[in-house]
């Protein structure tokens, strides 16, 4: 793997070094931006505790899941993202028509609220990775430690603002600015990942851990929770429906494989999953006193597993204060990676009316940073900001698949997925997915996660609720009102159509972010 | 650990590192091809 890294990086840097062009200097270079705009927390965090909870079974129907939905949708957005040029709103404009305009904004909106949020938890992370190189955390009650961290900190305030200007920063210096980020930040992921890895399969009872993740029971194998663990598992971690993969395909070359590219984007952020879970779980298993503590430990949340049990493990691990730094380096590497991406998404629709990249940049930071300043001083509302995005993902692929189907899946994959360039072909089977199985699962992950909320709080119908139905659908309201009521103006903002009428995909155009 | 879980690791493994590898090696061969082909 090491090796693979260090050809990627070597790849990037030649190609960097003969000289500027617009967009990604080598498809290289736009695959691993994609898989760091993919792998984020969600990865790290999440993957690990769902599959130790649910083993070998949910891991399969993760590896299915993705397959016949998650890479499909993913490259039927790299479709419009490169086919249009434009961000989302723009994208959707082009591709799907005028009157959906709106639907690309609402995504940009979903975008702007998770980076408000997501550079919050951001600045925890930050917080904690300075507390492993004291060992700050050691030694006191963990529980005591995360509340005062995440509610009514300055300091927390003062990093989320960092964190928020890192990003906006390297989105400001546009595609390039990307690359060389991700130069620094994916090798280190990866690095960091793989030496916890070892570390955690060296301990004594790691096998333990192992069996837990993977032992496969055909009844949970046949339980359609697994499955839907699984299916939300992949749309929250590998990023369809978030405007990622259109907003990053617009800076591609027009004349490479999209399905390739897409199918290596999906496959690298299942990699980094189940390397976090050689990193997690034996750990865990290894470490807790009881089998029954393991699982407890693994069922107790993201916040909790990193930050109140990931820390309590580091404590008696040997070598934990390295481990726990190496930790907490990995799950910023993946987070402010996404993070960027995010500014791009939000960004982009601004230069594409016309607008300055340096004032797009500013205006959506300072966006943030109102928006996100309640998610870094007070947890509870961080939650209901996660809690409203991860319905509104799963929404954002019903909204790819639209604009796929209003364009003509046919046409998608005859013309575009199969053109000269394509490695792999593709068949009938991405049609029927993107017509009817990808809208269909989407469709019943919405309604499970919606029907699961009912029982979380008993004003269900509260609009100011933290985790409930009320909450959802007022903010998801508002979002899709102020989205509609402006699609017209946004989509007159738009001026320029690059959709050429032979069948190939255009150029990469001059705006300010693709040189 | 169970045969069974024996099985499961190995298969993803294989199924998706292996695949990974092969997905990355596919397209710095594409990317090689395309740079000889634009010289």
């Amino acid at each position: 793997m090491l090796e693979i890294l260090s050809f990627l990086i070597r790849r990037i840097s030649m190609a960097n070094a003969k000289g500027k062009k617009l967009g990604y200097s080598s498809q290289l270079a736009f695959v691993v931006s994609l898989i760091a705009g993919s792998v984020g927390t969600g990865n790290i965090w999440r993957f690990p505790r769902v599959a130790a909870r649910n083993g070998g079974a949910f891991i399969l129907a993760y590896i299915i899941m993705m397959a016949i939905v998650i890479i499909p949708v993913m490259m039927g957005e790299h479709v419009i993202g490169r086919l249009t040029r434009h961000g989302t709103p723009g994208a959707f404009k082009d591709f799907a028509g005028r009157k959906s305009t709106w639907l690309g904004a609402i995504v940009v909106i979903i975008m702007a609220m998770t980076a408000s949020y997501y550079s919050a938890v951001l600045s925890w992370v930050v917080y904690y990775l300075g507390l492993s190189f004291t060992k700050g955390y050691f030694g006191v009650d963990k529980a005591v430690l995360f509340s005062s961290i995440s509610n009514g900190n300055p300091m927390t305030l003062l990093l989320f603002v960092f964190v928020l200007g890192v990003s906006a920063f390297i989105a400001y210096k546009g595609v390039s600015g990307i690359e060389k980020a991700n130069k620094i930040f994916i090798p280190i992921l990866f690095i960091a990942l793989l030496v916890t890895a070892i570390h955690s399969l060296t301990l004594p009872g790691a096998t333990k851990g192992l069996n837990y993740m993977f032992d496969f029971k055909f009844s949970d194998f046949l339980n359609y929770k697994v499955w839907l663990e699984a299916l939300t598992q992949a749309v929250w971690s590998a990023g369809p429906g978030w405007g990622l993969v259109i907003t990053l395909a617009v800076f591609s070359n027009p004349k490479s494989d999209v399905a390739l590219t897409s199918t290596t984007n999906g496959l690298g952020d299942m990699f980094a999953a189940v390397l976090a879970g050689f990193a997690v779980i034996p750990a865990i298993f290894a470490l807790s006193p009881t089998t029954e503590a393991a699982i407890a430990m693994c069922a107790s949340g993201n916040n909790g597993l990193t930050f109140l049990s990931m820390t309590s493990l580091f404590e008696v691990m040997p070598a934990g204060h390295l481990i726990s730094i190496l930790f907490f380096i990995s799950l910023l590497m993946a987070g402010l990676s996404s993070n960027v991406c995010h500014f791009m998404i939000c960004s982009l629709p601004f230069v594409d009316s016309g607008k300055d990249r340096k004032k797009s940049i500013l205006g959506i930071f300072i966006l943030l940073l109102v928006w996100g300043a309640p998610s870094a001083w007070n947890a509870t509302f961080l939650s209901n900001q996660d809690w409203v995005v991860g319905q509104m993902m799963i929404i954002g692929v019903m909204f790819s698949c639209y604009a796929l189907v209003k364009f003509g899946v046919r046409r998608v994959r005859t013309i575009y997925l199969n053109n000269n360039y394509s490695n792999l072909k593709i068949g009938v089977w991405w049609e029927i997915s993107i017509k009817f199985i990808a809208p269909l699962i989407a469709g019943i992950m919405f309604v499970w996660w919606t029907i699961q909320c009912f029982g979380w709080e008993k004003n269900w119908w509260n609009p100011f609720g933290v985790n409930n139905f009320g909450t959802f659908v007022f903010q998801g309201a508002i979002m899709a009102i102020v989205a509609y009521a402006f699609n017209n103006k946004i989509a007159d903002s738009i001026k320029n159509n690059y959709v050429p009428q032979d069948g190939s995909f255009p150029d990469v155009p001059v705006n300010g972010f693709s040189s | 650990m169970t045969p069974i879980a024996i099985f499961m690791m190995i298969f993803t493994s294989i199924s998706v590192f292996g695949t990974f590898a092969w997905s990355i090696y596919r397209l710095i061969h594409m990317s090689k091809k395309q740079v000889s082909e634009e010289q």
